[in-house]
């Protein structure tokens, strides 16, 4: 195959690969708005918190798995206390006070991220067993690493389709999901149920950024980064929808990718333009109910 | 019958593969109530939201006074003369009642912004508000409307609607929660005001249905079942089968 | 309620005195953190009117306040002064236009969408400030010299003194605050305020409500386009961060701290957190702490924002 093919091919397993990472971050969003109601601006937070747990724990064992084998634990264990302290009080507010509060939390996590780990860019070593290249041609190659990468997204994506379609939970989320009133006269315990989709949102999130930290690395407004494209996502694919935000993160992992390449002045503008776009199409995005 | 002011013809509403509302026909005419009953579920909310612009049909077709109106939005329905009121009562909680029928009054001038002079140095408008209210049976109406009774709250419904000075009013369900003295007299209400509007009267109080109802349309899973005089559908076997025959209908 | 009604002219006209005579005593940093102040309360009463008044929820308020920075520094010569009669109404102009560009996509949303689209938009502006070398990018661009306010030969005030800025910003508040006072009492504003309360209903009336909004959202981004002209002839810098999340996150808490859908709250809020932010940024380098923790509390304890301390609530409905 000549160069020039390999290398669109490249820029699409790149835009893919982007992609399926934006998924695990814009799911565990997409579901907490979908199933509790709450739109969480410090999502986006959980992504870094979850990266500079893993780079603080790579550096003290030495070892990536280890690291996030230790790492995700902890996550959960901060958003299940956040929820406890915070979110539990949002239930029933205006979307406008949880706008405000997680806004202040977003604040709060950055200052003691920069207290905890200093405002430095770190780097994350690949695993050694992972880190080479597939030779593609004479002079292009692709790292394995990012194969991976999209292989994890991927299995992570699979088990989560089959909970949602195939599990009691995954029936009690769809049902909140559409009807969060109605999942209550259920039968179900929807405080559990909430405790366990945003404990399953921040660990999504957390492991995101730990396995995306040694080819991403792991700097301060990582975070926030993230979160503004995960709207993006979300409101193309439509608020609640796995599959919205999913195909949505697909396009747009895409779109970023193949936009860096054909117009890099504007890159950073690809993925509004192309909301601006959707939006002039669907007010309330591509899976959205309104 | 006088000549029919709105004619829907066909008229159908799905959601996915339901059929909320399938090929309705109905007509209203000016000086006649024109009753829609049916069980729960039948599609008569959906009707009176096609009726008024708050959802578009999939197919079929409206026409008012010879003029079609198909799958106009509700707020140009409304200026087209067509007001309801809602099954679940609607009205701002925290205005006045007085505020309620002054929007509905204020809604009906058409002139573009006006941001300079305070809406207080329009007395007319809430002249009007007055009367309409007055005509409600609704009493104090400068009363915040979320602290009025139940019943008033539906006086307040039917108020703001003829505040809107319509030619057709779509009534949902206007005694649903009423005790038996304020529902009496919103059914001489209705029945004074159908003197001079064409009125579609949704309710399931069949006393109150068949004393003022000129014609009567039946529902049933979307579908009309039925229609035409009282009498001739109190006594058609297919209605009592499916409606009023049972012991529930006679509520 | 009424008592507390008739004390709130006077507990303005006493502030506006207050503000007037300030100058008198105070030094060069408090009247230029003053004028911060109040150029930043144009900004949260002109998202009040958005917020706390038509019920639009807009977390990229920033991207009008940004605009009418940058459009004085666009419309100031490389090592001249812009005239402020032309410059100001054009970028005053400027902003309103593109806030109805920008709302007749966005206002199409409703609720959750309407935030996550207006702070998409404002990255939007944000990014392309970014990247533009022509507007600087990241390191910004500098307005050397201030607008001029020469009529006719005649020079009425020195927008690069402290003192004849205080007073411009004063008065530009004076007359904001005017105006919307004014707009809110009119027919439009009762609209604005039924969209708030009963958006369904307000359709049903009759009223076309889409428009209403556009039109609440134009005013508003027009009036952050004031504030942020403001903002770049104060100091005479501007940057990206102008459009940023942050800013349009601050303005929205000045509002609700404040207690929206009051026009004075916003004020109120903005002085309490321009004075806060300037207090804790002295005091520590990870001064975003405490102020992410002020917001938290804030928004867990006070649910009708400062205002509400000072007011009695209204008398609850009764329900059913």
């Amino acid at each position: 195959m000549s160069d020039e093919v390999v290398f669109f091919l490249i820029q699409i397993l790149n835009g893919v690969q982007y992609g399926l990472l934006l998924f695990l971050v814009a799911s565990g969003l997409t579901l907490v708005f979908g199933i509790m109601g709450i739109i969480n601006l410090a999502h986006g937070s959980f992504y870094m918190v979850g990266a500079y747990l893993c780079y603080w724990l790579a550096e003290a064992t030495g070892s990536l798995w280890l690291a996030i084998l230790l790492a995700v634990p902890l996550a959960i264990l901060l958003g299940l206390l956040l929820e406890a302290l915070l979110f539990s009080r949002l239930y029933a507010r205006d979307h406008l006070y949880q706008v405000l509060l997680t806004y202040g939390l977003i604040l709060v996590l950055e200052e003691c991220r920069s207290l905890a780990f200093g405002d430095d860019v770190h780097g994350v070593a690949i695993p050694s067993w992972l880190d080479f290249s597939l030779p593609l041609t004479q002079t292009l190659s692709y790292p394995v690493y990012r194969l991976f990468l999209s292989a994890a997204c991927l299995l992570l994506a699979g088990c989560m389709y089959l909970v949602i379609q195939r599990t009691r939970l995954g029936m009690a989320i769809r049902a909140g999901s559409a009807n969060r009133e109605m999942v209550q006269l259920l039968g179900i315990d929807v405080g559990r149920l909430f405790q366990l989709v945003f404990a399953a949102g921040v660990a999504l999130a957390a492991f995101a950024g730990m396995i995306a930290s040694p080819i991403a690395s792991v700097y301060p407004g990582m975070g926030n980064q993230i979160l503004i494209v995960c709207f993006v996502v979300v409101v193309i694919g439509g608020i609640g929808s796995i599959k919205g935000a999913f195909l949505a993160s697909l396009l747009i992992g895409l779109a970023d990718t193949f936009g860096q390449i054909l117009m890099p002045q504007l890159s950073g503008m690809t993925i509004y333009v192309l909301m601006a776009g959707v939006l002039l199409w669907r007010p309330a995005g591509l899976f959205g109910r309104t | 019958m006088a000549e029919p002011l709105l004619v829907a013809t066909s008229l159908s509403r799905f959601f996915g593969g339901l059929a909320a509302v399938n090929r309705v026909d109905i007509a209203l005419a000016p000086g006649e109530v024109h009753a829609v009953i049916g069980p729960n579920g039948a599609g008569k909310t959906t009707l009176v939201n096609l009726l008024s612009g708050e959802i578009t049909p999939t197919f079929g077709s409206i026409i008012l006074a010879g003029e079609d109106v198909t799958g106009l939005p509700a707020h140009r329905m409304a200026h087209q003369g067509i007001a309801r009121s809602f099954q679940r009562t609607n009205i701002y909680g925290d205005f006045s009642a007085l505020e309620n029928c002054r929007l509905a009054v204020q809604a009906r001038q058409k002139r573009g912004f006006r941001l300079v002079k305070p809406a207080t140095s329009y007395p007319e408008l809430a002249e009007e508000a007055r009367r309409a209210l007055a005509l409600a049976g609704l009493e104090n109406p400068e009363r915040i409307a979320g602290t009025l009774s139940h019943g008033e709250r539906r006086q307040l419904e039917i108020a703001v609607a003829l505040a809107m000075a319509p030619r057709i009013l779509l009534l949902d369900e206007p005694l649903a929660g009423m005790g038996a003295e304020e529902g009496a007299r919103i059914i001489a209400l209705i029945s004074r005001l159908a003197a001079s509007h064409a009125i579609l009267l949704v309710e399931h109080d069949m006393d109150a249905v068949f004393s003022i109802a000129h014609r009567l349309t039946v529902m049933v899973d979307g579908k009309v079942l039925a229609t035409g005089a009282p009498r001739a559908i109190r006594e058609d076997r297919a209605v009592q089968e499916a409606y009023l025959g049972k012991p529930e209908a006679a509520l | 309620m009424t008592r507390k009604v008739a004390t709130l002219p006077m507990l303005l006209g006493l502030a506006l005195l207050l503000l007037l005579a300030f100058p008198l005593i105070g030094d060069k940093f408090y009247l230029q953190l003053l004028s911060k102040i109040m150029l930043m309360a144009i900004f949260a009463m002109s998202l009040d009117l958005l917020v706390g008044y038509t019920g639009l929820v807009s977390l990229g308020h920033a991207a009008f306040f940004g605009l009418g920075a940058y459009a004085l520094w666009f419309l100031s010569p490389k090592y001249g002064a812009a005239n402020l009669y032309l410059s100001l109404p054009l970028a005053i102009g400027v902003t309103g236009l593109a806030a109805l560009a920008v709302g007749l996509l966005v206002l199409r949303s409703s609720g959750v969408y309407f935030i996550m689209v207006t702070l998409a938009f404002a990255q939007m502006f944000y990014y392309y400030a970014l990247g533009a070398k022509w507007m600087g990018g990241s390191d910004g661009a500098y307005v050397y010299v201030r607008p001029d306010a020469r009529l006719a030969g005649w020079v009425p005030f020195d927008l690069g003194n402290y003192v004849h800025f205080y007073y411009v910003a004063l008065l530009l508040l004076a007359l904001v605050y005017l105006l919307l006072r004014m707009i809110v009492a009119s027919p439009f504003g009762r609209v604005i305020s039924a969209i708030r309360s009963n958006e369904g209903r307000t359709r049903a009336l009759g009223f076309p409500v889409f428009r209403y909004k556009l039109a609440s959202f134009v005013i508003a981004g027009a009036l952050a386009g004031l504030a942020g002209y403001l903002d770049a002839a104060q100091f005479g810098f501007v940057n990206p961060d102008l459009f940023g999340w942050r800013l349009s996150g601050t303005v929205l808490m000045m509002v609700i701290l404040g207690g929206m859908g009051s026009l004075h709250g916003p004020i109120l809020g903005a002085f309490v957190l321009v004075l806060l932010e300037d207090y804790l940024s002295g005091a520590t380098r990870h001064w975003l702490l405490p102020m992410g923790l002020f917001i938290i509390f804030a928004v867990l304890l006070l649910p009708r924002g400062l205002r509400g301390l000072l007011a009695k609530p209204p008398a609850e409905a009764a329900d059913g």
